[in-house]
C-alpha cells in the first residue's frame, strides 16, 4: 500500500486517568476507529499507530516515548496549561479541553491524513486567555475565588474601581458576558485548576 | 425492577465530559437527562429535570460545596451526589464527603466503576473505594476526638475568656478587644495568656485555629451569647 494510510485508522489513547483513557477510547470506536487505550507511562505502543492521543491535562508531561515514535504517526493532544516549547514541537495537533467530542474526532481523523489541513484545528486551540494582559489574567484568577471586588483589589493592592474595569475589559475580550462565565472559561481552559478537596474551612 | 437511573453529570471539561457521558449513555441501564459545565447549570437542570443522582466532577475544587448546598436547598426530592476524581486524594474524598457527597468514585476504576457507583447510589448505597475507606475512617474519627477535646478545653475558660475569645476570632486584636469589653488592653492581655495556656496552644493565632479547625465557633458563640441573655 505504499505509504497509504491503512483504513480504519488506527488510534492509541494514553491518559494517566483511566475514566478518560476509556472514554476518549469509547468515542473513537464509535467513529469507527481502531482504538485503545495505554497506559501513560508505557513503552511505545506496539504496532504503527496512526494517530497517538495524548491527554496532557492536570499538568501531565508528554511521555518519553513520544519523542520515539514512528515519525508516520501523528499526535494529538488535549491541553489544560499552555504547551512548553519541547511539547510543542513533539504534537502535531493541539485542543483545549473546551473542545468538542466533535472537533476531537474530526481532529484525529485529520492528523492521519497527510495532506491534512491542520491550521483549523491548531486555531481553535487558540483560547482567548493570550489576548488578556498579566493585569487582566490576575484578576480572572482571583474571580475564580468568588470573592468580592474589595476583596480583590486589597490582594491585588488595586482599587475597587479599577478591578471592576478590568472585569469589564475581561467579559470584553473572552466575548462573555458575566463573571461567571468567565471564570468557567478560565478553568476549563486551565488558567488555574482547582485544587481539589483544598478545604478552606 | 427498579427503572433506570437518571443522571444529571457536571463536569467543567467539555471534551471529557461528552466522551464520559457518550460512553455512559451507550448502556441500558441508566439514562444521562443532562450534561452540564457549571455549578449554576447544573442546579438548573437538577431542578429541572428532578435526577435519581448528580455526577460532579471534584475538578469544580471548593464549588464542590456549592453544588451539594444547591442541590439541597431546591425544593424537590433530593438527589444522590456522586462525586467523580481522576487522580483520587483522601483529602477530595473528606472534601467530598464534609459537603455532603454520598459516594466517590476514581478515575481509576474507569468506566465500569463509574457506572457501578451510579447504580450503586441510585438503590441507595454510599459508595466509597474499598482501599480509600479506612483512611477516611481514621480521618473522621480523628476530627471528632479533637473537637471532643476542643470542647473539654472551652469548658475550662471562664465566661470573660471565652468572650474575649470569640472576639479574637471575630478578628478584633488586643486593643479592639479591649475597647469592645471596655477594660485595659492589659487586662486582655492576661485574659489571653490565660486562655492560651487553658486551650493548650502558643499563639493567638493558634487558639484562633483551634476554633475553626475543630468547628467549634458556634459552641463558643451559644456559650458566650447562651448566658448573657
Amino acid at each position: 500500500m505504499g505509504n497509504g494510510r491503512k483504513m480504519p485508522l488506527e488510534v492509541v489513547i494514553t491518559s494517566d486517568d483511566r475514566l478518560v483513557a476509556e472514554a476518549l477510547t469509547h468515542v473513537c470506536r464509535q467513529r469507527g476507529f481502531i482504538a485503545r487505550g495505554c497506559d501513560h507511562t508505557d513503552a511505545v505502543p506496539d504496532g504503527q499507530p496512526d494517530v497517538i492521543l495524548v491527554d496532557l491535562t492536570e499538568d501531565v508531561s508528554l511521555p518519553s516515548w513520544t519523542a520515539r515514535l514512528d515519525p508516520r504517526t501523528r499526535t494529538v493532544a488535549l491541553y489544560s496549561a499552555p504547551p512548553t516549547p519541547e511539547q510543542r514541537e513533539r504534537v502535531d495537533v493541539w485542543l483545549p479541553l473546551a473542545t468538542t467530542v466533535e472537533i476531537l474526532l474530526d481532529a484525529v481523523g485529520g492528523a492521519a491524513t497527510p495532506a491534512g489541513d491542520l491550521s483549523e484545528f491548531v486555531r481553535s486551540g487558540s483560547n482567548g486567555l493570550d489576548d488578556l494582559t498579566p493585569r487582566e489574567q490576575e484578576v480572572l484568577v482571583e474571580l475564580l475565588t468568588g470573592d468580592g471586588d474589595p476583596a480583590i483589589g486589597e490582594r491585588l493592592g488595586i482599587s475597587e474601581h479599577t478591578v471592576r474595569t478590568h472585569v469589564q475589559n475581561i467579559l470584553t475580550k473572552l466575548g462573555v458576558n458575566s463573571r461567571a462565565a468567565a471564570a468557567s472559561h478560565a478553568l476549563r481552559e486551565g488558567l488555574l485548576s482547582p485544587v481539589p478537596g483544598h478545604v478552606t474551612r | 425492577m427498579m427503572a433506570r437511573p437518571r443522571i444529571v453529570y457536571a463536569d467543567p471539561r467539555e471534551v471529557v465530559r461528552g466522551a464520559v457521558v457518550s460512553a455512559l449513555g451507550d448502556g441500558d441501564d441508566l439514562d444521562v437527562v443532562a450534561s452540564v459545565d457549571s455549578v449554576d447549570r447544573a442546579l438548573l437542570q437538577v431542578d429541572r429535570t428532578r435526577p435519581d443522582v448528580v455526577v460532579i466532577a471534584a475538578i469544580f475544587g471548593e464549588r464542590l460545596d456549592q453544588v451539594c448546598n444547591g442541590i439541597r436547598r431546591l425544593e424537590i426530592p433530593r438527589p444522590r451526589i456522586l462525586v467523580m476524581d481522576g487522580r483520587g486524594s483522601q483529602d477530595t474524598l473528606l472534601a467530598a464527603i464534609e459537603a455532603g457527597a454520598d459516594g466517590y468514585a476514581i478515575g481509576a476504576a474507569g468506566l465500569l466503576g463509574l457506572r457501578d457507583a451510579v447504580l450503586a447510589l441510585a438503590r441507595g448505597e454510599s459508595v466509597v473505594p474499598p482501599h480509600m475507606l479506612g483512611p477516611l475512617l481514621r480521618r473522621l474519627i480523628d476530627r471528632r476526638r479533637e473537637a471532643a477535646h476542643a470542647a473539654a478545653k472551652l469548658d475550662r475558660l471562664t465566661q470573660r475568656e471565652r468572650e474575649v475569645l470569640r472576639l479574637l476570632v471575630d478578628g478584633l486584636d488586643q486593643m479592639a478587644v479591649a475597647e469592645e469589653l471596655v477594660v485595659s488592653p492589659e487586662t486582655v492581655r492576661t485574659h489571653i495568656q490565660r486562655i492560651l495556656r487553658k486551650l493548650e496552644v502558643h499563639s493567638r493565632l493558634e487558639a484562633v485555629a483551634l476554633v475553626g479547625r475543630t468547628g467549634s465557633a458556634d459552641r463558643l458563640e451559644q456559650m458566650v451569647t447562651g448566658r448573657a441573655s
